[in-house]
Formats: structure tokens, C-alpha cells, sequence
């Protein structure tokens, strides 16, 4: 006669099997500290827009502002940056010497954050 | 208790003087590095002095162009930040010509796999601000309840045994826990521009604590199963010992996980904050002790359940079966938040329901703190009884202040009111003596 016990000893046995060979590694990677997790998750997703952020400012600078195609990144360029960008190109191309292109520093805010974060890191 | 508080400060100012990892760092310093190379080289657009027709080196801010002659169209590959932005390589052509250099054909960040339409994170970001904001609204009401059923056990001495020390660490582990996400939430998610690496032991040494915090709220939750197990199951032990012992388990070893944790990210994955788990084998010090004590905590669970059905179904126990059951109900709702046994139902949901799971997940794990509080100390009997008693000696001493005339011909009515405080409903309810004792 199998006892109420032995069902749930086997029960147990089962489960913690079937739990231990299902979870190898990867199934359990997502499955434990949701808080870890989460901040994982986060802190990627966060680092990939901040980066990508970066590039299309970056981008919507440097490239010649009739070869964006986009409209979202024409949007972003105005004016006046166009004609600032324009004196940078051909300061770039007359300043072949080992100086910085005068061009440079007038590229406003996102330069000088570079900078900014550059100059602790290369202290 | 005193060194729990020293911790939390220490953190707190940390968390307001400490900045977060900036994720452009890697990126900006391959630029810099890629631009003075280029700058630095010598030139070579001119031989024995005279100069020969060509193109000069050209550094276009993202790639450098190497001398080249007229005619000649130079292939480069895609920068390397570009590449560490985007994961893809690519090639980018120049013509030289008469006139200088050619615009680049193909444009450098189409080359290189940049797509500016790629908003599919749009959604992802409002995800994660629901989630914040659910488990900040659960983990703040349950950080004040704790706070108050804190307070409580602490001030009322009657209360103080060795069950009731248990639920106070719990409760301070679940405080901790609380705390250490505000902080980490403030210092990883603020908008400030983000530090390098001089800045980031501050930001590290967060991260330590926050996992530490993590780690001991579970290691707690198995010392509440442990503990009742023991109960059960153990006839005759010294409750003292067995409380220090709790004690050095349930601080001390979720230290050794996070300071190994620590001393493995710092040697083998000391790349940003730690705030990313790259290396899954390195967050296995995290999660496997979790998992473990998830486990256990579940096999002394369905065991505690067991021996529960045995002592209801015994001869002694009167009353039908469906009261029994009822009985056998009500302890295992009371049970789950105690040992957190919600988290092993969520570890074997499918994969694909991630985003489901871990908001469950989520809501559940913010207002277990709350539950635990509410079930272990404002509902329990006899916190009850000492609250009403403290409360009816306090307005009898006032009425007496008042007039001070009476206080003596009232004197020995003070200690009739107090036998006469009944119990508590849920004291009423539970029936079974050993229950009100144990939980």
C-alpha cells in the first residue's frame, strides 16, 4: 500500500528534478532576483540609448548635412549649425597639420560634454 | 541593529555623492585614441621635401584617411567606436581626385550598420517605467509599515522571544532590501552625466551593498522556515543558540557571497558599475544562493504543510473535515509571504513570459514586505493585546493626571481593566494552540 507520504516524498523528488534538469543555465539565467534582473535588463536598454543618443548627434555633426536622408536628423540640423559645419569641413580639409581644426570647438554642447567626460578619463 | 543603521547612512551619502558609470566612456576614449593617432603620425605627402600630387591625410572625424595618390580610391573600415556602438563592420570608400578628397560613398554610418529608424525600444522604455513605478509604490508602503512593526516589537518588551527576534531581522533585511533599490534606483537612473573610472568605487561599492541586501532578505526568509521547521520537527533545543546561530547564517553568509561576488567582478568582469551582468557564471554567486534557498524554503514548506494536515487529522482535533482544511488553508496563506513561496511559482513559468513574469514578480516582491508586516505583527494576537493593554494603562493614567483627586479611590480598578482586554479576533479564529505560538 503506497502511503500518502511516499506520493509526496515522490512528488518532491520529481519536481526538484524536473526543476534542476529544465533550469541548465540558461532557462534559470531570468529566473532568479528579479531586482538583479531588472537592473540588468535596465542598465543595458539605458547604455544602449545613451550611446545611440550620442552617435546621432555625433552623426547629425559630422556627416555632411545634404547626405542625411533622414527626416527625423534633418530636423535636428539647424540653420546656422549647417553653415558652422560647412566653415568646419573646409577648415578640416585646409588644416591638415597636426593643430586641432579651429571648426572643432565651435561644434557646441556635445563637444564640450566629450570633452568634459574625456578629460576625466585621460586626467 | 546600531551597525544595520551606520550601513544605511553610509550608504545614503554615498548614493548622494556618487555618480553613475557614463556608458559613452569606452566609446569617446576609442575616438580620442583613434584622432591623436591619426594627428600624430608623421606626414608623408611629400618626398625629399618636394611636394607630390595626392591627397593628405585626412582625419573626417570618424575615420583616418591615409595618404593617397590621385586616382587611387582607399577603402577603411567602419571606426571601431562605431563598431562598439552598432556590433556590425563594414567598409567605407574615398575617391582621391584633382580637387581633394570625394565624399565618401556609401554613407559612413550606413556602412556600418546604423539605423536611425530603429525606435523599437520606445516601448521597452515605458515598460520599465511601469515597473518602477509599481515596485517604488510597493516597496514604500511596505518600507513604513515595516518601520512601524519595527518600532513596535522593539518597544514592547512583552513581545520579545526568540519567534519575534526572528521577524524583527526579517523585517530589517526587507528594509534594507527596500532601501538599497531607492538608492540604486537614484544613483543608476538619474539624468546626471555619468563619471569615468576614478569615479566609480563609490558607484561599485553600491552595487555591493544592494546585492548584499538582496541576499540577506532571502537568506532571512529560509531562517523563517528553518526556524519553524526546527519547531516542529525538533523536540528540545536551546532557542538561544539557535538564534545566534541564525544570526551569524543569516548577516554573515550573504557577506561571503557578496564579497566574493565583489572580489570575481573586480578581477574577471570590472567593467562599469557591475551593474551589468555579462558573465553569467560571475552572477551564479548571486543567484545560486537565491535559488537554493528558494528551493529549500519550498521542501520545508511542503513539509511543515505535512506535518500540519497529520497534527489536524489526529484524534484530539475536533471538528469535520472541511474545518480542517480551512485551517490547513488559512496557515499556508499565512506561510507563502513568511517564506516566500511566490517565487518558486514564477521560476517555472515559461521563458517567453519574461516580461509578464517580472512584473508579477515585481508587485508581488514590493508588497511582500507589507504583507509580512501586516500578518506577523499588526494582526497577530498577542501584538494586539499588548497595544490595547499599553493603550487603555495610557488613557487611565491620563484621566488620572486629570484629576488627581481620584486617583486613589480608583487605584485597583487599573489592573481588573487589563485581565478583562479579550483576545483578538484572528486569536479567536486560529484555534489551535501550537499555531499561535509558532507563527
Amino acid at each position: 500500500m503506497v502511503s500518502a507520504k511516499d506520493v509526496a516524498k515522490a512528488i518532491m523528488v520529481l519536481y526538484v528534478i524536473g526543476f534542476l534538469t529544465n533550469a541548465d543555465g540558461k532557462s534559470i539565467k531570468k529566473r532568479a532576483v528579479t531586482e538583479v534582473q531588472l537592473m540588468h535588463d535596465w542598465a543595458e536598454y539605458l547604455n544602449r540609448e545613451t550611446r545611440l543618443e550620442w552617435l546621432r548627434k555625433k552623426l547629425a555633426e559630422i556627416l555632411p548635412p545634404n547626405t542625411i536622408s533622414h527626416g527625423a536628423s534633418r530636423a535636428l540640423v539647424a540653420p546656422a549649425e549647417v553653415r558652422l559645419r560647412k566653415r568646419a569641413d573646409t577648415n578640416l580639409i585646409a588644416n591638415q597639420d597636426h593643430q586641432l581644426a579651429p571648426g572643432e570647438k565651435t561644434h557646441g554642447k556635445i563637444d564640450k560634454a566629450d570633452v568634459d567626460i574625456l578629460s576625466k578619463v585621460n586626467p | 541593529m546600531q551597525t544595520c543603521s551606520l550601513w544605511v547612512i553610509v550608504f545614503s551619502w554615498a548614493a548622494l555623492t556618487v555618480g553613475a558609470f557614463s556608458p559613452l566612456c569606452d566609446v569617446l576614449r576609442e575616438l580620442e585614441r583613434d584622432k591623436e593617432q591619426c594627428l600624430q603620425e608623421p606626414k608623408n605627402n611629400s618626398e625629399n621635401g618636394e611636394p607630390i600630387s595626392g591627397c593628405p591625410r585626412l582625419w573626417d572625424n570618424m575615420i583616418c584617411w591615409p595618404f593617397s595618390f590621385t586616382g587611387q580610391t582607399v577603402k577603411a573600415e567602419c571606426p571601431k567606436f562605431l563598431q562598439m556602438i552598432t556590433g556590425k563592420n563594414g567598409f567605407v570608400f574615398r575617391n582621391c581626385t584633382q580637387d581633394g578628397w570625394s565624399e565618401t560613398f556609401l554613407r559612413t554610418d550606413t556602412a556600418c550598420g546604423y539605423d536611425v529608424n530603429d525606435t523599437t525600444n520606445d516601448k521597452r522604455h515605458s515598460y520599465f517605467l511601469k515597473l518602477k513605478v509599481m515596485y517604488t509604490v510597493g516597496y514604500s508602503t511596505s518600507l513604513v509599515m515595516l518601520l512601524i512593526a519595527l518600532g513596535i516589537l522593539i518597544t514592547f518588551r512583552k513581545l520579545h522571544c526568540t519567534r519575534n527576534y526572528i521577524h524583527m531581522h526579517l523585517f530589517v533585511s526587507f528594509i534594507l532590501r527596500a532601501l538599497s533599490i531607492f538608492i540604486k534606483d537614484a544613483v543608476l537612473f538619474s539624468n546626471d552625466v555619468g563619471h569615468c573610472d576614478d569615479h566609480l568605487v563609490g558607484c561599485k561599492t553600491l552595487m555591493v551593498f544592494f546585492q548584499y541586501c538582496i541576499l540577506t532578505n532571502y537568506s532571512w526568509l529560509l531562517i523563517e522556515g528553518l526556524y519553524l521547521h526546527t519547531l516542529l520537527v525538533v523536540s528540545f533545543f536551546s532557542e538561544k543558540k539557535v538564534l545566534q546561530y541564525f544570526i551569524i547564517f543569516g548577516w554573515g553568509s550573504p557577506a561571503v557571497f557578496a564579497t566574493s561576488w565583489a572580489i570575481t567582478r573586480h578581477f574577471l568582469e570590472n567593467n562599469g558599475c557591475w551593474d551589468i551582468n555579462a558573465n553569467p557564471f560571475i552572477w551564479w554567486i548571486i543567484r545560486g544562493p537565491v535559488i537554493i534557498s528558494i528551493l529549500v524554503n519550498f521542501i520545508l514548506f511542503v513539509n511543515i504543510l505535512r506535518i500540519l494536515m497529520k497534527k489536524l487529522k489526529t484524534p484530539e482535533m475536533r471538528g469535520n473535515d472541511m474545518n480542517h482544511y480551512k485551517r490547513l488553508a488559512k496557515s499556508t496563506l499565512l506561510l507563502i509571504p513568511l517564506f516566500g513561496i511566490h517565487y518558486i511559482i514564477f521560476a517555472l513559468s515559461p521563458e517567453d513570459t519574461m516580461e509578464i513574469k517580472l512584473f508579477f514578480e515585481l508587485a508581488l516582491g514590493s508588497f511582500q514586505g507589507l504583507v509580512v508586516a501586516v500578518l506577523y505583527c499588526f494582526l497577530n494576537g498577542e501584538v494586539q493585546l499588548e497595544i490595547q493593554r499599553k493603550w487603555r494603562q495610557r488613557r487611565l493614567n491620563n484621566w488620572f493626571w486629570m484629576r488627581p483627586s481620584l486617583s486613589s479611590s480608583f487605584n485597583s480598578g487599573t489592573s481588573g481593566l487589563t485581565h478583562m482586554t479579550k483576545a483578538s479576533p484572528l486569536e479567536q479564529g486560529t484555534g489551535t494552540a501550537w499555531k499561535g505560538s509558532v507563527i
